[in-house]
């Protein structure tokens, strides 16, 4: 296996993990040996259980399988409180238990949520929402663009209730997914694995650093939930890593698919888990601040990145990383973060996808870099067998026959937590 | 493959200094080092030093045209080693032709004025600043021009032997983004500081004061998505690529009847109840009739400014500019979104 197709959902904490190797379906819900078996029938009624979802249909998807998916909106980790299954996705689904327990995860595997809200809704009064096609191939190039590919998944391909609001009919899809999620999970709750890792306590000499994750909350469609409420309007949060990878910070933002923060990439972390991996032996982690980014002024932009360079001082942090949301304006939102963290002595690294061009915004602070790739570069054109989440793009091509796509579209393609090994080289 | 070469007045043959104000012409194959290129060279262009740097619009008006007639599959500029002036009009032309689908390959010394002025259109072959390099470089220029020419695309600069173009494409890293932003942060704290993203955005520098806006024309531009209800040039909500120029003559503000915005980047909603909101002709109007403003021009130019790339809106920028300057028209009131 090509060390870059490593599912990414690696240890962390004393978590236990439970891999993935095979998919099966069958007449129940297990988990052996690396073997997951799933009902199918029932995994599709569970998603389906909330009003606002008119059906559901699941599928079974394989790395390699010649599969586009298309409007996949969400991607989930499945994974459940061991102590207390019931208090899973805290907030949402589960009983708001803070912070979030021991889990079992699964490691090889997610549960991907397609759903086209266009179809069901009228969202011309939205604005902000981007009708763009969110996309993942099994094989083929797109496929080597995005760690997701590597993965087995249990897709869900929703249709929605028009005649339930635009906002509860989402909430009943991103329910419906955390559910079978979980489901998958709880297979796992009477079993032990060999896979755990405790972290050890940290040397104080060591570097301490912490980490700035930008969210989006901008209303329906566009949301970023913690403990199941929207962060709209929330100044800049420091949030436990429990609660960081333990389903409590979800995702209900789908804005373009390369750079979208799904549950998947908080649950597996990115930068997060990479420094959570150096504590004690590289540097001292101090902990995570989300911080709302795509503010509508100036003055929100530079308030919000004083108050999250604050929250990072409280923490003792010397040094951060600063992953964004998106791109476009949301990189003045990260430009002025690594600002105020300078001006405060705080040295700063960052994650960021860049446009042709560039970017959109820079400081001279901005001395340190890291490429998640160039989101404007097409991805070759590929003929999939079949196509599963809905025959057409946004533009009305068909899936089958789409030709060059941007890599903007490919879930997790550039992702902005740094789970992708796609990078921008000068030409 | 149809191969034209450009040269200056002096490798076309036609003298040294003495001939620097010789304007654009054309001669049938090859001429000078175009002899040397082991391939056959359809035509060769030439101008005058001089001629080109003091008259760039035009000489490069006539050069366009004869390469038009030609329809060359790649074009060839230079070699032009050290020289400021010869290397300027090469990474012009070099620059205008691949900007028009015409392949173009140069050679020059990696601070020639020449390689700013290709802005990264042309593929530029790194020479030292001396004419005696030639019989080494002209083979390297014919493999980049004889490959491009056949409709092949290059690898990276590294491995062609050209100069980075600054152009970002991907690639598979060994390690993921967030092991490297861990490792680049504990290496800045070490002092070793380094990027993957180079920064470099252009500064513009403010345009003079207007002397007198009372005598000004004022134009209106705007980045929000504006158009006529119905959307009959079908301006995209997102990713523009395109700006279009809207009559405003004779109307004294924006109908909601005649206007909305398609702009996917905000909440539209304020803005098609009175698009004057998005763009205040009424206000404009009010400073029209005042006589604060001379007058204003009849046409809004208007795009979307929502996921584009920064490259397009650099792009429409200097369009959108060049256009209002050809018009005479001073001010220009920007609202942005």
């Amino acid at each position: 296996m090509d060390e870059r197709t490593v599912p990414l959902a690696g240890p962390v904490l004393d978590w236990p993990v439970f891999p993935v190797e095979k998919i099966l379906p069958g007449s129940d819900n297990s988990w052996s040996e690396g073997v997951l078996t799933i009902d199918l029938d029932a995994m599709a009624r569970l998603a389906a259980v909330e009003t606002g979802v008119r059906t559901v249909q699941a599928h079974l998807l394989c790395p390699g399988d010649p599969v586009r998916v298309t409007h996949v909106a969400e991607t989930i980790l499945p994974t459940v409180d061991a102590g207390n299954p019931g208090a899973t996705f805290p907030g949402i689904i589960g009983l708001p238990v803070a912070p979030p327990g021991r889990q079992h995860r699964l490691n090889g595997v997610t549960v991907l949520g397609l759903v086209d809200f266009a179809s069901s809704h009228d969202l011309s009064q939205l604005g902000e929402y981007p009708d763009v096609d969110s996309l993942l191939d099994l094989a083929g190039p797109g496929a080597a663009v995005t760690p997701l590919a590597s993965q087995f998944h249990l897709a869900l391909d929703f249709t929605l209730q028009p005649k339930v609001s635009l906002l509860l009919a989402d909430r009943a899809f991103r329910c419906g997914c955390l559910r079978v999620a979980r489901a998958l999970a709880e297979t796992t709750l009477n079993q032990k694995s060999n896979l755990l890792e405790s972290p050890p306590s940290a040397d104080q000499k060591l570097p301490a650093v912490a980490a700035v994750v930008h969210v989006g909350a901008e209303g329906v469609l566009l949301n970023t939930y913690l403990y199941g409420r929207s962060l709209e309007g929330a100044d800049p949060t420091v949030i436990s890593v429990e609660e960081f990878f333990g389903g409590a910070l979800t995702n209900g933002a789908y804005d373009y698919a390369g750079m979208r923060n799904t549950t998947y990439a908080y649950q597996c972390g990115g930068v997060v888990r990479q420094l959570l991996a150096g504590q004690s032996s590289r540097l001292d982690f101090k902990g995570v601040v989300i911080a709302r980014a795509y503010l509508t002024s100036t003055e929100e932009k530079r308030r919000s990145a004083q108050l999250a360079a604050e929250r990072l001082v409280e923490l003792g942090a010397e040094a951060v990383v600063v992953t964004p949301f998106q791109t476009g304006n949301s990189q003045s939102d990260l430009m002025f973060t690594l600002q105020e963290c300078e001006r405060r002595g705080i040295r700063t690294a960052a994650i960021v996808a860049e446009s042709d061009g560039g970017l959109t915004d820079e400081v001279p602070e901005a001395d340190c870099l890291i490429s998640s790739g160039n989101e404007d570069q097409w991805i070759e054109a590929w003929r999939p067998e079949r196509v599963v989440g809905g025959a057409s793009l946004e533009d009305g091509r068909p899936a089958l026959e789409a030709g060059p796509i941007m890599i903007r579209h490919y879930l997790g393609a550039c992702s902005q937590l740094g789970d992708t090994y796609i990078k921008a080289v000068t030409w | 493959m149809i191969v034209v070469h450009y040269l200056n007045q002096f490798f076309s043959g036609h003298g040294g200094e003495t001939a620097a104000q010789l304007p654009p012409g054309w001669l049938s194959g090859a001429v000078g080092p175009g002899r040397m290129l082991g391939f056959e060279v359809a035509a060769s262009l030439f101008c005058g030093d001089d001629y080109f740097n003091e008259h760039v619009e035009k000489a490069l008006e006539m050069l366009l045209k004869m390469l038009e007639r030609e329809k060359p599959d790649v074009l060839i500029c230079g070699p032009s080693f050290g020289a400021g002036r010869y290397g300027l009009a090469c990474g012009t032309l070099a620059r205008a032709a691949a900007e028009r689908g015409i392949p173009a390959v140069c050679a020059m010394e990696p601070d020639s004025p020449g390689v700013s002025a290709a802005g990264g259109a042309a593929y530029i072959v790194p020479t030292g600043g001396s004419v005696a390099e030639m019989k080494h470089v002209l083979p390297r220029v014919a493999k980049l021009a004889e490959r491009l020419g056949r409709g092949e695309s290059l690898g990276p600069p590294e491995e062609e032997g050209y100069l980075p173009r600054g152009v970002r494409k991907n690639e598979l890293s060994t390690a993921l983004a967030a092991e490297r932003a861990v490792q680049a942060l504990l290496d800045k704290l070490d002092g070793r500081v380094h990027t993957e993203v180079p920064l470099g955005q252009e500064k513009v520098p403010p345009a003079e004061p207007i002397a007198s806006l009372e005598q000004a024309t004022v134009s209106l531009v705007s980045e929000g998505g504006l158009i006529p209800i119905g959307n009959p040039d079908r301006l995209p909500s997102h990713s523009a690529e395109k700006w279009f120029a809207y009559s405003i003559e004779g109307l004294s503000s924006l109908s909601k009847d005649r206007f909305q915005s398609i702009h996917g980047g905000f909440n539209t909603a304020v803005a098609n109840e009175d698009p004057n909101r998005l763009v205040p002709l009424d206000a404009l109007r009010h400073l029209e009739r005042k006589g604060r403003i001379g007058q204003i021009h009849p046409f809004l130019y208007s795009t979307t400014g929502n996921s584009t790339t920064v490259a397009n809106a650099v792009r429409m920028g200097r369009e959108i500019a060049a256009d209002l300057k050809k018009r005479g028209i001073l001010a220009a009131l920007l609202v942005g979104t």
